[in-house]
């Protein structure tokens, strides 16, 4: 044993023993709570008290507390007793400081009390324990180094309300002055020891990727917010100096020439700190040191300050945001090699508010405060474990390796070095074979080759009694394996079903939403009771792979599990909720006819789903409940309709009033009153999702066009058309778009008009959809265009290279548009106007005339081109919606074709003394 | 009961009395604008939206275009007193119209995607026949691409200037172009490399200008001469010379990060701004542009350029020389405190001037979203410097009114100092190459109505803004503005 590490050895001890006693002094409030045995915080909840089943509840600690792993189970069993993977250790030593290492595999539970993880040198003497724990520690810390970083206090600030509002506590103990440690929460030890605030951060952002098997699950946070919840946990952790600074003393308009000026005083700071300034105004800092880079790249550079700063690295400037002015932040790019730069931020303040943030971006690197990679020289400091530096021996690594597999870490710890996967050794007998309740791992005390878990009474008796009962058959039903699995994911936590579970009276407090008017509908995550009922397959599944964030209002967010790990709920809850029970009521109008008065119900003056509702970026007008445009896809119609007749029936408590309350309609005079008919129309249009139209009342900002007396225009960028749309208004309530560069009728649509308020506020940038119903989308091209045989294709270049020229529009006397354009010598007028329809449907009648100064052969006029034409007693129905009725020059000779996978009416053009005239009437 | 009555009374008419003499004595000391040019503001309509984009006098009466795309004409525009607007819709719903003119009772007007021209029939005041001239230039639907409009010029075109699809690129035909439409509705492009434009119009001889905003390859906003075939200094739209012949081969591209007239001897086709407006100093968005050709009846400004600023709710005032086969100038402040945004500079056959704004989706000074002002020459003469005009050795300034010989003569009535722009793809410039030329000498002239200042250390390319603060009138009145900011693109040479 060489001198160092014996003296390595001598500090381990020494330091143990105070880490110990810290941990007694620092967890102060956890202290009366620390548990003493492992958490499986579903067993807590469910089977540890009172006459519960112990065999269900011993089988559910079969998979948590890992047994499963080393003692191998077959056949059925191996179904229904997965393994839980433990977590992924490849990088542990990027993610965990070295000093906790040692400090937990020396002593597990004494380092964090209430882990599922046994300890494996529990049995062994001092010495020989120590031994193994640094074997395995040095084994360990050849999978990378931590990388320190600070947090800011509006960060620590963030995090901790993060903390608190989004789930955390469901599972861990609130962290709050005088609030007791609630049962069943997973503890979480002296978390600022075993992560840096880096490492934390990337851990919290996507546990899934060190645990994947789903117990901590992913709140899909961004990086800020992952930062935020990490730098809470920093809050008390003081980082060593990392800046050079000098600090200066005089009143200037720009960043002063530092280098000419004496520094009033100097030394080093913890990050790129303005506290170290002697007064609030007229100074300026500069601070020096060395950046270390992971990788070559493209770094971007966020440089705010008030007033102002420059950043320069290796002597270049990258972001100069010099001069007065209030904190701003500019950017800066720079290409740099991995490894050290040399960086310099200079900064000046002149009067007021004074402020500097300086940050990172870049390969391997989330946008970051740039202190993070900052050190004062151009080394990287050495990591120490107990005031000694630690240095990497690999005739221990390569024992602690050893160690790793035969003693059983790898039996539950994925570990890849290089490409090897360091494989378990450890042998153990099949879980069948498992016959004596009170030894080896159930034993009360520790055993030397033996995993001690520190298992609680009961815990051991219900563990005895599953593998007692190994045999026999289990209740295998889906509520069951329903069951199981919200009691293994802890799922219960959140969410009640059949009466179990919900929200722990001890972390009510901490379920919380933005709109208190709400009550606990807004707050508390919803009973999981018919959920499969309710939602639809595609949107469960989603839930369980993704998790959600449907309700807007309610703070704690509904995290990742993973498909894997909870994705077979879907089928057994399907099976176990799914009903077919709703009528639906025929209707006669077509669809788009029918969307349209769902459009009206749900709006204002309607059913007034919009005053509760958000409709996709539209607020509604009262609470901001879950967005409608996702309605349809999210739930079942079957189950929509159900609980349309009576919300209360499903949701007992909801604020949702019946629509249509009683089984009657509010709304009489609107498909003659008949709820299942108004129902129909309203889940219509709910269909539509983000493609629906606006419902009425709901988008306070829009400048609503209307034609009063006489039809309107508007010249603008038309969604669905070219740049060059002219969008004509009807009093008659219908509208047509045509589009001037095209030379076709593009758009007709009855109802709304347009909302001018994206043209007309600000630049106006963006296209516009038609503010109205039942938009029937004519397919482009140009009218007309000669054909040498009816086979030939109908001509798809602009029309201006096919010859057309638009020359505008004339108005008649009643001040509608006439448009006209020429087709090389050919004039066309083009007279769109609404007509009258008997069956109150939108009509248009189009009149074309052409005038020819020399005779035109083998002309066709394109009446129609859609997916489907069928012709009808002299009319022609469009994709089964469309009626359209021609008349005049060759509509007696109208054929339907297929042509580039289109059908097409095409009508050829007959002229009479240069003239000719075609009439065509849309009615849908 | 009478004596409250009585005390009433005599409150506000000794307010009346003290404003007046007070008004006097301040008027007398230190003249303002309004004493020459009279603002007259028109109320409008509380229901309209007036968003003035385009001006012109169009049979008899005031027509103006808005951003919203109406065209309206105003009764009695040129009455002595002009209170509440009375407005007559001539056009609803076209696209955004920033330019008018008219000819043959047709009205003309630039749209976003095309020149339409409108004509009334029936004689009810609204357009029957609306009809496209010329729609043969590209839109994509970005907010950026402005199409402004000029009046007719003697050979019967609008010339159109396209800004760029955004700040940079040109993604359809012609953005970041200037095309003249011929009477017969076809399309001649004319001049390449045009960022923003905010204005354009004709000086006295025909010759048509229009003003550029701070932006890549525009250090800060200017003036700039439409020679038919030049490059006008943004490359982002030269991808279209691939398309057309008129005004031959694609330019080389400047380098960026040089100066303009560093560049400009490397590319022939490359026009130089005429007046630069000096950033913040001057203006922020230079837009609408009119020439004075009133016969005197808008003051001593005859054949002069006025320019408004967008964001400063300014109008300016601009004086052109051609120097070397070139034109360039000084711009002086003219007329502040625009009811909003200015835009549209228009001036009225009895030599007013109006002048429409809007400050929708940029701000602007002026606090009301938009406006429409006339302005008016009171018939006094300002004492300004009329006109500041380059000489091979310095700058020969002419006044308004005569001015006091030892004050013009002194040396330290006036401060010079010169700066550049960085000419780059980047946006915009700070001020660079700084220097201060010394002004050896000057000899005023005997009517007192010119100075001619000897100067060493003229620098080309720069701009040399001069401060005359010292300069008195016989009168003894100071300059009512004293500043002049000259663009020095070429140094005359001596005959």
């Amino acid at each position: 044993m060489s001198a160092i590490r014996r003296h390595l050895w001598c500090r381990i001890l020494a330091a143990l023993a105070a880490a110990i006693a810290a941990q007694n002094v620092t967890t102060g409030v956890l202290q009366a709570a620390s548990p003493e045995h492992p958490v499986v915080p579903g067993f807590d909840r469910i089977y540890a008290t009172g006459n519960a089943d112990a065999v269900e509840g011993g089988r559910l600690l079969l998979t948590e507390l890992n047994c499963v792993s080393c003692h191998k189970v077959d056949g059925e069993s191996a179904r229904q007793l997965k393994v839980k993977q433990a977590p992924v250790l490849d990088a542990i030593g990027t993610r965990v400081e070295i000093e906790w290492l040692q400090k937990y595999l020396t002593s597990v539970h004494a380092t964090k009390a209430g882990t599922t993880m046994p300890d494996l040198l529990a049995g062994l003497d001092d010495e020989a324990r120590q031994k193994q724990a640094t074997a395995l520690t040095h084994f360990l810390a050849q999978t990378g180094s931590v990388s320190d970083a600070m947090g800011d206090t509006s960060a620590v600030n963030r995090g901790e309300n993060l903390f608190h509002t989004i789930g955390c506590v469901a599972c861990h103990a609130p962290i709050r002055e005088g609030v007791a440690v609630p049962p069943n929460s997973v503890p979480l030890g002296a978390i600022a020891d075993k992560y840096s605030l880096t490492s934390l951060t990337e851990f919290v952002k996507n546990p899934l990727k060190v645990r994947p098997s789903g117990r901590m699950p992913n709140f899909k946070l961004d990086d800020q917010q992952a930062r935020d919840i990490a730098s809470f946990f920093f809050r008390d952790k003081k980082i060593a100096a990392n800046v050079n600074y000098a600090y200066y003393e005089g009143s200037w308009q720009k960043l002063p020439d530092f280098d000419s000026l004496k520094p009033k005083t100097g030394g080093q700071a913890s990050g790129f700190d303005v506290g170290v300034r002697q007064r609030n105004d007229s100074f300026g800092i500069r601070f020096t040191g060395f950046i270390h880079l992971p990788k070559e790249g493209e770094y971007r550079f966020f440089l705010g300050s008030d007033d102002g700063s420059r950043i320069t690295i290796d002597e270049k400037r990258i972001v100069d945001n010099d001069d007065i002015h209030p904190h701003s932040v500019k950017e800066g790019t720079a290409r740099l090699t991995a490894g050290v730069h040399k960086v310099q931020v200079d900064y000046f303040e002149g009067g007021g508010e004074e402020s500097l943030s300086v940050e990172i971006q870049g390969p391997g690197l989330s946008r970051q405060p740039l202190a993070s990679v900052t050190t004062i020289t151009e080394e990287l400091p050495k990591k120490e474990v107990d005031g000694a530096v630690f240095s990497l021996d690999e005739t221990l690594a390569k024992q602690g390796q050893e160690l790793f597999s035969s003693i059983g870490c790898a039996s539950c710890h994925k570990l890849k070095l290089g490409d090897q996967q360091i494989p378990s050794t450890a042998s153990a007998k099949k879980l069948a074979e498992l016959s004596k309740p009170d030894e080896g791992c159930l034993a009360a005390s520790p055993t030397r080759g033996v995993p001690h878990y520190r298992l609680s009474d009961t815990q051991r008796s219900h563990l005895a009694a599953a593998l007692r009962e190994l045999q026999r058959p289990v209740d295998d039903t889906p509520q069951k394996s329903i069951h199981r699995t919200l009691a293994q994911f802890n799922c219960f936590a959140c969410h009640s079903r059949n009466k179990i579970g919900g929200v722990d009276e001890a972390r009510d407090e901490f379920f919380t939403s933005t709109m208190k008017e709400m009550g606990d509908e807004g707050r508390i995550p919803p009973s999981l009771d018919g959920v499969a009922d309710k939602l639809t397959e595609k949107w469960l599944k989603g839930i369980l792979d993704n998790g959600a964030k449907d309700r807007p209002y309610m703070l704690t967010m509904m995290p990742q599990f993973g498909g894997g790990n909870v994705g077979h709920l879907q089928a057994s809850l399907q099976e176990v909720d799914q009903k077919t029970a709703a009528e639906f009521a025929d209707y006669e109008l077509p669809d788009s006819k029918m969307k349209a008065i769902g459009r009206r119900f749900a709006g204002e003056q309607g059913l007034g789903c919009v005053k509760c509702h958000t409709f996709d970026k539209f607020k509604a007008t009262g609470i901001q409940s879950i967005d409608l445009t996702i309605m349809a896809e999210r739930l079942r119609k079957d189950w929509f309709f159900r609980y349309m007749e009576n919300p209360q029936r499903y949701r007992p408590g909801t604020r949702m009033p019946a629509p249509w309350p009683f089984g009657q309609a509010t709304i009489r005079d609107v498909l003659d009153g008949d709820v299942g008919k108004q129902m129909q129309a309203t889940w219509l249009f709910l269909e539509d999702g983000k493609q629906a139209g606006i419902p009425p009342g709901l988008n306070q900002a829009a400048i609503v066009l209307k034609a009063e007396i006489e039809p309107i225009i508007y010249r603008n960028f038309i969604e669905g058309v070219s740049p060059r749309g002219i969008a004509v208004g009807y009093p008659e309530g219908v509208n047509l778009c045509f589009d001037a560069e095209d030379i076709s009728l593009a758009l007709i649509w009855e109802n709304a008009f347009m909302d001018a308020s994206r043209h007309w506020n600000g630049r106006g940038q963006g296209f516009q959809p038609p503010l109205g119903d039942n938009v029937f989308d004519l397919v482009r091209g140009v009218p007309f265009a000669t054909l040498e045989n009816t086979e030939a294709t109908w001509p798809a270049d602009p029309a201006a290279k096919q010859g057309y020229r638009f020359l505008g529009y004339r108005f008649n006397s009643s001040r509608q548009p006439e448009f006209r354009y020429s087709l090389r010598r050919l004039a066309i007028s083009d007279a769109i106007v609404p007509r009258r329809s008997e069956k109150k449907l939108a009509s248009f009648e189009r009149t074309l005339t052409l005038e020819a100064p020399s005779p035109v052969a083998n002309m066709f006029y394109r009446a129609a081109a859609a997916a489907k034409i069928e012709s009808i007693n002299g009319s022609f129905i469009l994709n089964d919606h469309m009626k359209l009725t021609l008349s005049g020059a060759g509509s007696n000779a109208v054929m339907i074709r297929l042509s580039n996978g289109k059908n097409e009416l095409l009508v050829p053009v007959t002229f009479v003394n240069g003239r000719a005239q075609i009439s065509q009437i849309y009615e849908w | 009961m009478t004596a409250r009555l009585l005390f009433q009374r005599s409150l506000p008419a000794c307010l009346a009395l003290f404003g007046a003499f007070a008004a006097s004595a301040f008027s007398q000391d230190t003249p303002v604008e309004n004493d020459y040019y009279r603002m007259d503001s028109f109320k409008l309509p509380e229901d309209l939206v007036l968003e003035i984009g385009g001006i012109e006098w169009f049979n008899d009466k005031l027509a103006i275009s808005t951003r919203r795309g109406d065209i309206y004409t105003v009764d009695n525009a040129l009455a002595e007193k002009i209170g509440e607007a009375k407005l007559h819709p001539f056009a609803i719903g076209l696209h955004e119209v920033l330019g008018l003119t008219q000819k043959d009772g047709w009205l003309y007007a630039t749209q976003r995607g095309e020149v339409s021209r409108l004509k009334d029939e029936d004689g009810d005041g609204t357009a029957d026949i609306i009809e496209t001239v010329c729609d043969k230039w590209g839109i994509t639907g970005d907010y950026h691409e402005y199409a402004f409009g000029s009046k007719f010029d003697k050979d019967g075109n609008i010339w159109v200037v396209l800004c760029l699809t955004g700040s940079f690129s040109s993604q359809t035909p012609y953005r970041g172009w200037c095309v003249r439409v011929t009477p017969d509705g076809e399309m001649i492009p004319t001049c390449s490399g045009i960022r923003s434009p905010g204005g354009i119009g004709a000086n006295h001889l025909g010759e048509i200008f229009y003003t550029d905003n701070q932006g890549p390859w525009n250090g800060t906003c200017s003036l700039k001469h439409l020679r038919p075939g030049s490059f006008q200094g943004h490359p982002g739209g030269n991808g279209w010379y691939d398309l057309t012949s008129t005004i031959g081969p694609k330019p080389v591209e400047p380098d960026s990060g040089s100066r303009m007239m560093i560049e400009q001897p490397k590319i022939p086709e490359l026009v130089p701004p005429a007046i630069y407006f000096p950033y913040k100093k001057m203006g922020q968005s230079a837009s609408g542009v009119a020439c004075d050709v009133s016969g005197g009846r808008f003051g001593p400004f005859e054949n002069q350029l006025f320019v408004g600023d967008q964001t400063f709710s300014t109008v300016m005032r601009c004086s052109l020389e051609m120097v070397n086969g070139y034109y360039q100038g000084a711009c002086y402040p003219f007329r502040e405190g625009f009811g909003s945004g200015s835009l549209a500079v228009q001036f009225t056959p009895d030599g007013s001037m109006f002048v429409g704004g809007t400050n929708r989706g940029w701000g602007s000074r002026g606090r009301q979203p938009y406006a429409l002002d006339r302005l008016r020459w009171t018939g006094k003469v300002p004492f300004e410097i009329h006109e500041m005009k380059a000489r091979p050795d310095g700058f020969e300034l002419t006044f308004t009114k005569p001015v006091d010989r030892t004050s013009a003569e002194n040396a330290e009535s006036y401060k010079l100092e010169t700066y550049a722009y960085i000419y780059q793809g980047a946006y915009g410039s700070p001020e660079v190459d700084h220097t201060t030329p010394a002004i050896d000498r000057i000899e005023v002239s005997d009517d007192g109505q010119a100075a001619r200042l000897f100067v060493t250390g003229l620098q080309q390319g720069h701009v040399h803004e001069l401060h005359c603060n010292g300069i008195r009138s016989k009168a003894g009145l100071p300059l009512l503005h004293a500043e002049a900011y000259y663009t020095l693109n070429f140094i005359p040479s001596a005959r």
